[in-house]
């Protein structure tokens, strides 16, 4: 493990926003990428053409609060959703319902199935979105 | 007049005017932040962005999560020994606003290829600072 990640990138850090940041454990090392292209965009191409065919790596998705849900930030907006309607989608309050939405997502982006090329987990509201507090990925 | 901006800066003015106020380079400053200010825009009660506690070099909290089948997991226990783990967060409700707009996911091969580039470059860079497992990470 190097003893300062920082050392071994190999492009300046760009302050935040526009971070990509290493924070490490000693036997993981994550990577921060801020900003990166919105989820809806960006997920499937990741799942269909890079997670498929990169088998030296696994792949998580976190399904963490919704950016626009209709009862905080409605935006209405219908782009990059298959099936062309506007998502609507109210802030989920419990991992349960979390949990309902983040199935309709892969199942509307054909994210299910293949053989487990992307695991899937949900931050959990009950317990306070520890993973969205810990890593605050907004 | 040739920019929305300085459209909306007559229009801001004419506003100020209409309820008797000059408008002052202070004024319109009050103006233009209020509904920041003031809390009432939905941009900034409901915007969760935030830099965090995490700095390069911190340790990586491992974090409780929940399974999509219920089940009870922590971030580190999708982890594999000797393999990366690229970790990905967001929501349904998190789009995009980039020149494929109108265009399904798939038929862009804008947001394909910066998705693809995005987390090929996380992952390579991540190889090459250690040949531990490690996590790329993309926001919401």
């Amino acid at each position: 493990m190097p003893d300062s990640v920082e050392q071994n990138l190999q492009f300046p850090m760009p302050p935040f926003p526009g971070t990509n940041t290493c924070i490490s454990l000693p036997s993981l090392t994550f990577r921060l990428s801020l900003p990166g292209p919105p989820f809806r965009a960006i997920l499937p191409a990741v799942h269909k053409d890079l997670a498929s065919t990169d088998p030296s790596s696994d792949y998580l998705m976190v399904y963490i609060e919704e950016a626009h849900a209709t009862d905080e930030w409605p935006i209405s907006s219908s782009r990059y959703n298959p099936s062309g309607e506007p998502v609507s989608v109210a802030q989920p309050r419990t991992v349960s319902e979390r949990t309902a939405v983040a199935k309709t997502f892969m199942r509307t982006f054909g994210l299910e199935g293949e053989g487990g090329a992307m695991s899937v987990a949900v931050d959990s509201p009950e317990e306070g979105n520890p993973f969205s507090v810990a890593y605050a990925p907004w | 007049m040739s920019d929305w901006i300085e459209v909306a800066g007559e229009v801001q003015k004419e506003a100020l005017r209409e309820f008797g106020i000059d408008p002052s380079p202070a004024a319109l400053f009050e103006l233009r932040t209020a509904a920041n200010r003031l809390k009432v825009s939905l941009y900034v009660v409901h915007n969760r962005a935030r830099e965090g506690d995490l700095r390069v070099g911190s340790a990586a909290p491992d974090v409780l999560l929940t399974g999509i089948d219920g089940s009870a997991k922590t971030l580190r226990g999708f982890e594999s020994v000797g393999r990366p783990l690229v970790v990905l967060a967001g929501s349904y409700s998190c789009e995009y606003w980039c020149e494929g707009k109108g265009k399904k996911l798939g038929e862009s091969e804008t947001d394909k290829e910066i998705g693809r580039e995005e987390t090929r470059r996380n992952a390579r860079q991540c190889r090459t600072e250690s040949s531990i497992p490690h996590a790329s990470f993309s926001r919401n």
